[in-house]
């Protein structure tokens, strides 16, 4: 993917499913809200505590990709770092993107309006 | 002396001083969500994040709690709001309703104090040398004034005084020029319905009359779309939306930020994978029009008129005899409310000051 032409999508409040193994090898899952997310780097509100080095999966909905016959796309990622560790507000960076994903991803980041729902006008 | 008025709400809570609302430290808002959540590292949000927080940790996510604020576990009010909210309640061990949250039972006095607790720091508001009025509905019974105070005196405001809702309503009308003699105030909150008419002859406002409906509010108007969303969804996919707390509770929280944006806009929508991801089409978009909203407050409104029925018997008044009608709330936001209500007592609607804002404004002004 061409980081240099697709933009960084911020102010979002994407809801994403986040997979992740815990200190203890033990497989959790919590609900989260994607708020920025680019061709690379991404944030994350989550709805549990993340340690910094932990891979993640990231399930979402994008937007206008109806045609595709997967609704969800699974994004992996690391966390890179707490941005606001008090607030659960994670930094997370791309590990490996299969082709759909990637695909999917870059057609989100390009769409003019990526807000997915009503809130852009009712804030 | 400046007087703090803070209109401690169901949906969001206000503070103004001398008659202007206080901006939070944002810059930007005045309303401060009237949502507490616990995080799992112990740290505690209240206002916008916390209410984000909702569609990720429902069950540690409080609001609406001034519902049930002074109410006993067993009462009619407190049994509603357990079939109602995604929350989990239990009995504590006095007899009042407590939050299940990872931080432990948390009471609906306690949530009000944490959200009079942030509205002061945000707010840069210094409750120790003013005086404090905080406002509640005009029907909260003895044991909700008495916790509201607590939580107020918990907070650190001190000595607080406690004003009805309309009557702060009408204070602010009159100190921005309202020449009414015989004023009705109308005020649908997120989560109660006041409504009062008010003698402005003299300088200070007086209740003639006045009934709320502590169970009416902005609220229902969600409810009613959600239930809406969730029929839709049963009948065409066979997928019901309710089967999970947390997820019911997205699908409110999204029907009422579609609320909020449906007072400027003609439509709103929302993809139904923002509310349950494991859906079978999450990429199917929800649409929610004005005509619908509109439908769903109709029957919401008419209980509010026949609040408005009730008040005027008791003041022995017709419609007609009402000169102006102050609005408040936020859901007085809605073009239905507004026109429903002009409609109902044919003469225009005093406007000109925020309806979210207006009763914490009142608070400011009034004298003892």
């Amino acid at each position: 993917m061409d980081s240099e032409v697709l933009p960084t999508r911020t102010d979002l409040q994407l809801l994403t499913r986040v997979r992740f193994r815990d200190a203890t090898g033990e497989d959790r899952e919590c609900f989260g809200n994607l708020l920025e997310l680019g061709p690379r780097l991404a944030r994350l509100e989550s709805g549990r505590t993340l340690e910094a080095g932990c891979h993640i999966v990231l399930q979402v909905v994008f937007p206008g990709q109806r045609h595709y016959p997967r609704s969800h796309v699974a994004l992996n990622y690391i966390v890179r770092d707490s941005h606001d560790e008090a607030n659960l507000l994670y930094d997370l960076e791309t590990t490996v993107l299969e082709k759909e994903s990637h695909e999917r991803l870059a057609l989100y980041l390009r769409r003019e309006n990526a807000t997915p729902c009503a809130r852009s006008e009712a804030r | 002396m400046h007087r703090i008025g803070i209109d401690l709400g169901t949906t969001n809570t206000v503070a103004a001083v001398g008659g202007c609302a206080c901006p939070l430290d944002d810059g930007e808002r005045t309303t401060l969500p009237s949502v507490v959540a616990f995080l799992p590292n112990g740290r505690l949000q209240v206002g916008e994040l916390a209410r984000r927080r909702r569609a990720i940790d429902g069950s540690n996510t409080l609001f609406s709690s001034k519902r049930i604020i002074g109410r006993r576990y067993d009462s009619h009010e407190v049994r509603n709001f357990r079939d109602r909210y995604p929350l989990e309640l239990e009995e504590a061990p006095d007899g009042w309703p407590a939050f299940r949250t990872r931080a432990g039972l948390i009471s609906p006095t306690e949530v009000a104090t944490h959200v009079l607790d942030a509205l002061i720091t945000r707010t840069g508001i210094e409750p120790e040398d003013t005086p404090v009025t905080v406002t509640v509905p005009a029907s909260f019974s003895g044991p909700q004034r008495k916790a509201t105070a607590e939580a107020a005196a918990r907070a650190g405001l001190g000595e607080v005084s406690l004003l009805e809702e309309p009557v702060a309503t009408a204070w602010a009308y009159m100190a921005c020029g309202s020449r009414s003699e015989r004023a009705f105030v109308y005020d649908l909150g997120g989560g109660t319905f006041d409504c009062a008419v008010v003698d402005c002859t003299s300088g200070a406002p007086r209740l003639l009359a006045h009934t709320s409906d502590l169970t009416l509010g902005g609220d229902d108007v969600d409810h009613r779309l959600a239930g809406w969303v969730r029929h839709s969804v049963l009948e065409k996919y066979n997928w019901d939306l309710a089967s999970y707390s947390e997820v019911y509770d997205r699908v409110l929280s999204e029907c009422e930020l579609a609320k909020i944006a449906l007072s400027t806009e003609e439509r709103a929508e929302f993809l139904l994978g923002q509310v349950d991801p494991e859906c079978p089409v999450p990429d199917e978009p929800l649409v929610i029009t004005r005509q619908l909203l509109d439908v769903q407050c109709r029957e919401l409104l008419q209980r509010s008129f026949s609040a408005c029925d009730a008040v005027l018997r008791q003041a022995n008044l017709q419609a007609k005899d009402i000169d102006t009608v102050f609005l408040a709330g936020g859901s007085s936001y809605l073009a239905v409310v507004q026109d429903g209500v002009e409609s109902y007592f044919g003469t225009s609607l005093a406007m000109g000051m925020e309806p979210t804002e207006v009763v914490a404004i009142g608070a400011s002004l009034a004298r003892e």
